[in-house]
């Protein structure tokens, strides 16, 4: 069993008698006097601290320095008096999901920041999720005791395993969810810091209806960071009422939001067409208002997940899209390949060899030419008729 | 000798009912007869797997070459996609990179670094070649090598530490997949 584990399952017994005597604390004081305040939390703290290092070293947390610095940096903005204390890490994974450990690492997925269009959707998730950290949420009710299956499925999504991470029911709710009322409260204080910081609140309640969006269009199961509790509607209407006579903030600051996050955002779509995750990727890449935020050859992702999906009427689908990827960007050599592919196996032969010729000479280093080439070889021959 | 013993003793002990018997020289018949394939001579054979052929010299962990059989439909259960008879050897290669990154482990982040067209039991398939990390940061190195014949999915695996055993022990896996022959 590892060390940490070890250490989890020692201080078991004495964390879950904090969090069944249920006793409120106050919110944690900024500056140097953010610190556990009895030994019960300061295990918990230390149990955190053991997960942290855990993910440090199993190479899922981004090395990305310019990406962490502009989270963390919009971390400070909302929690000034708590900086160096909450600290923000991107998570290798393509899951909508964010969590916030008791000893104030924020773990935010990169599945989740490809979905944000500006920097203050950002800001209103690491307001809440600050705000489960500053107001102590771990130890304020045993109600935020959740499944232990939950904690090992959320971090096995990030391939770290939970073995003996079980036990520890505190530093599990902050991982899986709190109750209903820390969440809306959690909803709150970081609308709040949200206005304080001089973001848009209008955007907050966006974030929540594009993931409710998203996840009907997918019919991927709800993310786990709203897993305990119609998580996603409730956020939506918290931030929707919260928000409701709000205006737009009169000094936002600058937002390089979407110019910042475009190769992760791009990265996190190959990644998900790599996954055969095509409904994912219908359902984003289908939404106008997002389109604009990818290349312009966005519709060979589209195409990709229209052939990986096969149903009745795709093949037409993807060929059109490829189509209209070559035609915004016709030095962009995937799609010719992929329309190359399409051809071949729809027997036109001649559109097939020109595709394939066109992708072998625009793709001179591509690793998979070899592919191309056994196609090309093989639309020649059937042309000719071996 | 003293190595399969070694083995038996500590199979024994885990294993229960797990069985284990030599490889031999010659052809090995795959477990419905499908396919035969020459397995490195003196490795250590799971031989109570009844579906799969699995080998190994020093240890499951360290070194295995396996031989799966699937119905075609069943080809990709974690992202729950059939080999359709359609599809070209790179959208197969595509499906099965799909299906080992969505096991929600280690191999989420895996890097491929070959996928390239290959005749296996003397039909086209790919041949995939990956790379991921342990929880403790250990490198290996894996070889996927599937076909799809009469609808079936055929998959031919090695496994190994990047370090020292891949390198050492891929032409046994090479010369195992090259007497790969589909009945």
């Amino acid at each position: 069993m590892r060390r940490w584990a070890a250490a989890v399952l020692i201080a078991a017994a004495a964390l879950c008698g904090a969090a069944a005597r249920g006793e409120p604390l106050p919110p944690l004081a900024g500056g140097a006097a953010a610190a556990p305040a009895s030994d019960e939390e300061r295990r918990v703290w230390e149990q955190a601290d053991e997960i942290s290092e855990l993910l440090a070293k199993s190479g899922r947390v981004l090395d990305d320095p310019a990406l962490t610095a502009y989270v963390q940096r919009v971390a400070d903005r909302l929690f000034p008096e708590f900086k160096g204390h909450i600290r923000v890490h991107i998570l290798k994974a393509q899951s909508l999901n964010a969590f916030a450990l008791p000893n104030g690492d924020i773990y935010l997925h990169e599945g989740i920041l490809a979905r944000f269009r500006n920097e203050s959707q950002l800001a209103a998730l690491l307001g809440h999720e600050g705000t489960h950290f500053v107001d102590r949420h771990s130890f304020q009710s045993s109600e935020n005791v959740k499944s232990t299956t939950a904690l090992g499925t959320v971090l096995a999504v990030v391939g770290v395993p939970a073995v003996g991470l079980a036990a520890n029911l505190l530093v599990m709710s902050s991982v899986t969810g709190y109750s209903r009322t820390l969440e809306a409260e959690a909803d709150e204080q970081g609308y709040k810091r949200l206005v304080a910081a001089g973001y848009d609140p209008r955007e907050a309640p966006k974030l929540f209806q594009l993931m409710m969006d998203e996840v009907k269009a997918s019919g991927a199961d709800e993310p786990f960071f709203f897993s305990t509790h119609p998580a996603l509607q409730d956020r939506y209407d918290n931030y929707l009422r919260l928000s409701k006579d709000a205006q737009p903030p009169k000094d936002p600051p600058p937002d390089r939001y979407l110019a910042t996050f475009a190769d992760l955002r791009l990265a996190s779509l190959r990644t998900e067409v790599s996954m055969a995750r095509f409904k994912q990727v219908i359902a984003l890449l289908k939404e106008p208002e997002r389109r604009g935020d990818y290349p312009p050859y966005l519709d060979y992702y589209l195409g990709e997940a229209y052939r990986q999906r096969g149903d009745k009427g795709d093949d037409e689908l993807t060929k059109a899209a490829y189509l209209k990827a070559i035609a915004a960007a016709p030095g962009f050599a995937p799609a010719h390949r992929g329309l190359g592919m399409q051809l071949l196996k729809a027997g036109a032969w001649d559109d097939a060899i020109r595709e394939l010729e066109t992708y072998l000479s625009l793709a001179q280093d591509s690793n998979d030419r070899a592919y191309a080439q056994m196609y090309l070889e093989e639309a020649r021959k059937r042309k000719e008729g071996k | 000798m003293k190595r399969l013993l070694a083995l038996l003793a500590i199979a024994a002990l885990l294993g229960g009912c797990a069985t284990y018997a030599l490889t031999e020289a010659g052809p090995t018949a795959g477990p419905d007869k499908s396919y035969s394939v020459e397995l490195p001579q003196n490795w250590v054979r799971l031989s109570s797997d009844e579906k799969r052929v699995i080998v190994t010299r020093d240890g499951f962990g360290l070194q295995r070459i396996m031989i799966t059989r699937t119905e075609a439909k069943d080809a990709f259960p974690k992202i729950k996609k059939p080999a359709g008879d359609k599809l070209l050897a790179s959208e197969l290669a595509e499906l099965q990179i799909a299906e080992l990154k969505s096991g929600g482990s280690q191999l989420a982040n895996l890097t491929v670094l070959e996928n390239l067209p290959a005749r296996i039991g003397g039909r086209t398939g790919f041949r995939l070649r990956i790379r991921f990390l342990n929880d403790d940061g250990l490198a290996f190195d894996q070889v996927w090598c599937g076909v799809l014949d009469k609808g079936y999915y055929y998959l031919i695996s090695f496994h190994a530490p990047e370090l020292y055993y891949f390198d050492k022990y891929l032409p046994d896996f090479d010369r195992a997949l090259a007497s790969f022959k589909l009945s």
